[in-house]
């Protein structure tokens, strides 16, 4: 009787998983897509590991189920966190039918531009297109003001 | 019903109602995998790959009445985290 | 004292036998390792017997947090699932939540909270603390949806971490 009440909890947990997968289908953009897998496979298997602790009643077991649950608790929201954020900075787009992107120009432009050095061309192909302000002249107000990328949206 | 019969609806539904819809979860992320048009897209198949595989330990820990599986299972959930933090990482950095 | 008991708690659970030789052992273990961990600071005792007293009351505050965050899990949970298998309500954003809490602590707290909730996902936190981007599956409106985040999440999570 035991192992049916568990094994319920895990067929329920093994539909949550599956509809977390059928949401990354079709679902039309990347954070959608996040969204429903990433929280579908916290909730799945928070599922499978109750029916497991069910199942075997043994204090290791359920230690151990525990910690897996912890662990998948403490480490989803951060990668998800990490993928989004590189995500939107790298450019994805956003669906069409987004109602508001408080996040649209909102960040500066990447300081991770790479010049060759003595190496490379003439220093105005990588900048600005301009001739680059010796050392010794004070900033424009052009130079200073910060360049706003809005990621192709 | 004897524990007997407990044993084979456990061990039958393991094989005919679990194992499939989760591989069935699988076959879908490795879509998204294959057909992700961007990196993120395929970092986020993957992590739900290994989600899948976590659940899939644990069904067979309760099929094979085995709680080893759940060591393993522990050791994946973790790994993985490892993959995903140096995925975004990489696409955060790469531009 | 209470972490004392937690890691003695933590290895009988992962060991899984419950003796006398085994809790001993596992006393001996954390003891060591508190004083391997202990603060530089040498005149503070390994095991303190202060600062427990509102522990009861601390762990009570832990429980009806943890039922509020399951319940809230489950219940976001499902709805997002009848939105994968109807996607045409699906009305996403991006919406800015100013923030009154302050300490790194708290908002680490409240965006792995928001992020583990399914259908809302943090992005990211303004350089200045001052404002949380969150990515929300399904909103109706923008105001009432920063009103939602700020009178649940954030106002249990400042009661948690202030006590």
């Amino acid at each position: 009787m035991i192992s049916l009440i568990s094994i319920l909890f895990i067929v329920i947990g093994t539909l949550f998983i599956l509809v977390g997968a059928v949401g990354m289908i079709r679902m039309p953009d990347l954070f959608l897509r996040m969204s429903a897998s990433t929280k579908s496979t916290i909730l799945g298997s928070g599922f499978i590991l109750i029916g497991v602790i069910i199942f075997f009643g043994d204090i290791g077991v359920t230690g151990r189920a525990l910690a897996i649950f912890a662990f998948i608790l403490a480490t989803a929201p951060v990668s998800a966190h990490m993928i989004g954020r590189a995500a939107y900075s790298d450019g994805v787009e956003l669906w069409e039918g987004t109602v508001v992107d408080d996040l649209k120009g909102k960040y500066e432009e990447s300081k991770m531009v790479l010049s060759s050095g003595e190496f490379g061309d003439a220093p105005d192909t990588w900048q600005t297109g301009g001739s680059l302000p010796s050392a010794n002249e004070p900033p424009t107000e052009e130079d200073t003001k910060p360049f706003i990328d809005d990621h192709g949206v | 019903m004897t524990p007997e019969d407990a044993a084979t609806i456990v061990e039958n539904l393991n094989s005919f109602v679990i194992v499939p819809l989760l591989a069935l979860a699988t076959v879908f992320a490795f879509y998204r995998l294959t057909q992700g048009p961007y990196l993120s897209d395929r970092v986020i198949a993957v992590d739900k790959l290994s989600g899948v595989a976590v659940a899939m330990m644990a069904s067979y820990a309760v099929a094979t009445d085995q709680m080893v599986f759940l060591d393993i299972a522990l050791v994946v959930a973790l790994i993985t985290f490892l993959g995903t933090i140096g995925f975004a990482y990489y696409i955060d950095k790469r531009r | 004292m209470t972490l004392l008991a937690i890691m003695i708690f933590i290895w009988v659970f992962l060991t899984g036998e419950l003796t006398w030789g085994n809790v001993g052992f596992a006393a001996i273990l954390s003891i060591s390792l508190l004083y391997l961990i202990r603060s530089q600071d040498e005149s503070q005792p390994v095991i303190t017997l202060k600062r427990d007293r509102n522990a009861l009351k601390y762990i009570w505050t832990l429980i009806s947090f943890a039922g509020f965050f399951f319940k809230e899990l489950l219940f976001a949970g499902l709805s997002v699932f009848r939105l994968i298998l109807i996607p045409s309500e699906v009305r996403p954003g991006v919406v800015a939540v100013p923030l009154d809490i302050k300490s790194d602590a708290e908002i680490t707290l409240l965006a792995n909270l928001i992020t583990l909730t399914p259908g809302t996902l943090t992005l990211d936190v303004s350089t200045d603390k001052k404002v949380i981007y969150v990515h929300a599956i399904q909103m109706d409106d923008a105001d009432s949806f920063r009103e939602e985040i700020k009178s649940g999440f954030e106002k249990r999570v400042s009661e948690l971490m202030n006590p």
